[in-house]
């Protein structure tokens, strides 16, 4: 086994080229169920404007009245120029204009429009006062802003051509931040077709031979920019199974590879009492825990001291279900890669019909990176939109 | 914890002012089992490590003990108890490993019978996996009501949802993981959230869910699990009971299998003897 394992670690080239020569081959990361959910969450906030000259004197005072409480608008800019603002900014405030019953001739250059604070945590009178507690005319109009700060660039472009100038500051308030994605996404970016490869044949394998669906999965250990296969599993729900229903549910191929990487770090411990009890325990079982077919591994992780699989990389043929995504979570892994969304049934995106988005979730006490690997139609089997894979 | 809940000892809440009382009793009895699955957890692993234990035994003294976080379940077909399981994620280094599968994989293993016939009918093309004929088809799971002590977490839910379930009664809820109403309704629609004035239809699938039974009791064998200071079990007997123990256990042992060293992992048929021992250790390890 071990050297079967050394060839297909050592050459993927190879080994992955045949099943991944599409061009459109890539590594998306997953969308956060905050993100999809909230992306176009909008405040309405008072806008006015004020003469260039006394612009830091009224800042002053619009700290001094601390009116941004429990809002975070760092993402848009607190004055824009009347050329910086869309135009149904501009007829806004010109028509609070009209209404006091100042001229539309405004010397653009030496005015500036601000961003006073939300209609709910400022009063009309407030921002008077805060823009002019002498002058008895200012002109204040509402708009609606972006609630939250952009995700990309191009959203932050694409508000300030709609909302308010708005500032990408590559935060991410709804997920991991941009840059651990893109860092992690460097990492994985050479080889990762070499895992799927594994995983997407595991499954091939597995439905050849009755076993499963065509599902598979395979585990990766990344240390040091080293990476090691730790375990690969087909799906092996219909296994001994002489039953109709979904299956074997336990026999997805997640919950095998997780296993797989337990009962390999237990026999790795092993030669003390522990050994006796896989000796005792009953054969059978609904745990397919150990490899059944040939494209199947387990290996002991390098770092037997930690525990779980944490921090390893699993990458699966098709988006897990609901009951393995959350095993993904519970195992405290810290990648997930899928390569055939399933939007019936999947439980990581959260732009399918659960959405539930579990990689990424505030209430769950764990989270992980998630990317979809799409390689166009190119290879993998598509299966039933039903099935829980 | 919960310093609203004014329910007592019983524990159940509001929802079930419909049942009736002989009914509660029922509910109540299952969710007792359900929590002394993990009472006896320490028990339980015994079995499973008779070499060791007997090493212990030689010593003289005996220290069960357990990391696993407490969490019991029990699964009843037509009022009878099919199978348990306790959470093993511990044990089996395998953090998928609730108590909700474990008790899955004991009704699903369950053999039918052990008679010599099964047995020649076994060598069938298929090899090994006929080997012998099960007690219950999967399909008996959705004829099954589940008493577990805390709620299936999402991963449960859905693995119940799968397999097929009637009812799910629970104790404590689980606002960490909870998959049937802590965090998503599983049972419901797979967890989907209705869209604006929609109403989801009810799916074959969507199961029961009823909580709060024996809710003080299953969070404070919660407590006293989370309150241990590094992650140490909290039984600990002293070397007399120890042995008593493991003569209980080693005849147990000589019920179940006979003078052959197979060892089951369970000692299900003598559940009614086995609780009466083990409450007064309980006892004793609490004063
Ligand atoms: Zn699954
Ligand atoms: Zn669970």
């Amino acid at each position: 086994m071990g050297t079967n394992f050394d060839r297909k670690c050592s050459d993927p080239s190879k080994e992955g080229g045949a099943l991944f020569k599409s061009p459109t081959f890539s590594l998306s990361p997953l969308k956060t169920t905050l993100a999809t959910q909230k992306h176009e969450a909008t405040l309405t906030v008072y806008v006015s404007t004020i003469p260039v000259k006394s612009a830091s004197t009224i800042l002053g005072r619009l700290r001094n009245a601390e009116i941004d409480n429990g809002l975070n608008l760092q993402h848009l800019r607190r004055f824009a120029k009347y050329t910086d603002v869309p135009e149904h900014v501009l007829s806004s405030i010109q028509a609070a204009r009209r209404s006091l019953g100042l001229g539309p001739d405004v010397d653009t250059s030496q005015e500036l429009l601000l961003l006073v604070g939300g209609i709910n945590s400022v009063s009309h009178e407030e921002v008077h006062y805060i823009i002019s507690p002498t002058v008895t005319q200012v002109p204040i109009c509402s708009i609606m802003v972006p609630l939250l700060a952009p995700t990309s660039y191009e959203q932050a472009v694409s508000w300030s051509s709609r909302f308010w100038p708005t500032v990408y500051k590559k935060s991410n308030p709804f997920g991991p931040h941009p840059s651990i994605i893109s860092r992690a996404q460097e990492d994985i970016d050479g080889d990762s077709r070499t895992w799927m490869e594994l995983a997407i044949r595991a499954g091939q394998e597995s439905r050849r031979l009755g076993h499963g669906e065509a599902i598979g999965v395979a585990v990766v250990e990344r240390c040091d920019g080293q990476s090691r296969l730790l375990a690969v599993s087909g799906d092996a729900r219909w296994l001994d199974w002489k039953h109709g229903g979904s299956g074997n549910v336990a026999g997805h191929a997640v919950l095998r590879s997780i296993a797989m990487v337990a009962t390999s770090i237990k026999a790795s411990e092993n030669g003390n009492i522990d050994s006796t009890e896989t000796a005792c325990t009953a054969p059978r079982s609904i745990f397919h825990d150990k490899p059944v077919i040939s494209a199947e591994h387990g290996q002991s992780r390098a770092s037997t001291s930690r525990y779980l699989c944490h921090g390893l990389e699993i990458y699966c043929s098709h988006e897990p279900c609901v009951m393995c995504s959350m095993a993904i979570l519970h195992s405290r892994f810290g990648k997930v890669i899928f390569n055939k969304r399933m939007p019936e049934t999947g439980g990581l995106s959260s732009e399918g019909d659960l959405a539930h988005g579990l990689f990424w979730r505030k209430e769950l006490n764990w989270t992980l990176l998630a990317w979809e690997m799409s390689n166009g139609d190119a290879s993998g089997e598509t299966l039933g939109l039903e099935i829980n894979a | 914890m919960d310093p609203q809940t004014t329910e007592g000892k019983t524990g159940v809440s509001r929802a079930r002012e419909d049942m009736s009382a002989e009914e509660r009793a029922v509910h109540i009895n299952f969710m007792r089992e359900a929590i002394a699955m993990v009472t006896l957890l320490p028990l339980l692993n015994v079995p499973q490590n008779i070499l060791s234990l007997t090493h212990t035994l030689q010593q003289g003294e005996l220290a069960l003990q357990t990391d696993e976080t407490p969490v019991g379940c029990v699964f009843v077909h037509e009022g009878v108890i099919i199978g348990r399981g306790t959470n093993a994620t511990n044990r089996t280094l395998n953090g998928t490993r609730h108590a909700e599968f474990e008790a899955i994989n004991e009704i699903l293993t369950t053999p039918a019978s052990t008679s010599s016939e099964d047995l020649t009918n076994a060598e069938s093309p298929e090899g090994v996996s006929d080997r012998c004929e099960m007690k219950y088809t999967p399909a008996i799971l959705k004829e099954c009501d589940l008493y577990v002590t805390v709620e299936p977490c999402i991963m449960c839910a859905s693995l119940l949802r799968q397999f097929g379930i009637r009812k799910v009664y629970f104790g404590a809820s689980n606002e960490k993981f909870g998959g049937t109403g802590g965090v998503l309704n599983i049972h419901r629609a797979n967890g989907r959230v209705p869209k604006e004035g929609e109403v989801l239809e009810r799916h074959k699938d969507d199961y029961e869910v009823s909580g709060g039974w024996l809710r003080e009791e299953a969070i404070l064998l919660l407590r006293r699990f989370y309150v241990q200071e590094n992650g140490k079990g909290w039984y600990s007997v002293s070397p007399f009971e120890s042995r008593c123990l493991c003569l209980i256990v080693y005849l147990c042992m000589l019920v179940e299998t006979g003078a052959d060293v197979q060892i089951a992992p369970v000692p299900k048929k003598r559940k009614d003897r086995t609780v009466k021992e083990v409450e007064p250790l309980e006892e004793a390890t609490q004063s």
